[in-house]
């Protein structure tokens, strides 16, 4: 039963970075790139390789374009990243209490 | 999965909403700019009507509501230009001001020329229209205070209803102060102590 639940924890949201970004983006419409950056402290191109395997498992949505000459990043949560979110959590939750039985 | 790593999933999820929450707080700056022009406003067109200048009220009022406008939207889209995180509360309590404005705007310049009512029953009307805004923004924030302080709009409202005299708008003036002005001085001191 134990090892079932932890083989059911999906392994796109488990790693720590991954869990951050769609922690942040759950709760907001959309945010940019500097902003996930300063929050998770993490680098440009760590960043870069989370966002995008979150978005190619369509998780998260990322809008590129230009204000200006600078070039911005938006990203949003999906409909699809927000259930698979909130099953990570309950899974979370199960184990949890497992553990405390 | 050992309790350590739980623990540290649990700890990172509950870091990211709070600084999330920081990041998207309210910082009460529209609520004090609006409540000073507005009460600036409302002193300079009942000055005019106290000193019998009548015909320069209309003039007065059109020019006021569009410098109020400019820069209005100048305060409230500086921060959003800015913002590094949209949130949805954000959006909603935006949507709202701009749709309360925009029936302001009717009321104030449209239905008196029609003859819907008089000018006597403006005072009234903006009030309860301002107070539905402001507590609405006080669910939407989750901030009761804003809830408790908009119940002056609709004191107000009665009040300027009631009183017949020239001096009526220093109940308005009194309202915007209660009902605008502290709230956003409360809000903007939450907002620092979050910071």
């Amino acid at each position: 039963m134990k090892h079932e639940k932890i083989l059911q924890l999906d392994p796109i949201i488990h790693a720590p970075t991954r869990l951050a970004i769609l922690s942040i983006l759950i709760t907001v419409e959309n945010a940019n790139f500097k902003f996930l950056k300063e929050s998770i402290g993490t680098t440009d191109g760590n960043l870069s390789t989370h966002l995008t395997k979150l978005d190619n498992n369509g998780l998260i949505k990322i809008k590129k374009f230009f204000k200006g000459k600078k070039p911005q990043t938006i990203c949003a949560i999906t409909e699809k990243g927000k259930k698979e979110f909130k099953n990570y959590l309950n899974q979370l939750e199960q184990i949890v209490n497992m553990q405390k039985r | 999965m050992t309790q350590n790593q739980i623990q540290q999933e649990i700890s990172i999820i509950k870091e990211m909403i709070d600084k999330t929450r920081k990041e998207t707080a309210e910082s009460g700056y529209l609520f004090i700019f609006m409540g000073i022009a507005s009460a600036f406003f409302v002193l300079i067109i009942s000055m005019l009507e106290i000193y019998k200048f009548d015909h320069l009220v209309i003039p007065a009022m059109i020019i006021l509501t569009v410098i109020n406008g400019i820069v209005g939207y100048f305060v409230a889209s500086k921060p959003v230009t800015e913002e590094k995180v949209k949130s949805y509360p954000k959006t909603v309590v935006l949507s709202l001001w701009v749709v309360c404005g925009l029936t302001l705007l009717l009321v104030t310049f449209l239905f008196p020329f029609l003859n819907v009512y008089t000018f006597r029953a403006l005072g009234t009307l903006a009030s309860l229209i301002l107070g539905i805004a402001v507590f609405m923004t006080g669910i939407i924030y989750e901030m009761r205070f804003i809830m408790w302080f908009s119940s002056a709009w609709w004191i107000g409202a009665i009040l300027m209803a009631i009183i017949e005299s020239p001096y009526r708008f220093l109940i308005m003036i009194a309202v915007i102060i209660i009902g605008w002005i502290v709230p956003g001085f409360i809000m903007n001191k939450k907002y620092k102590n979050r910071s």
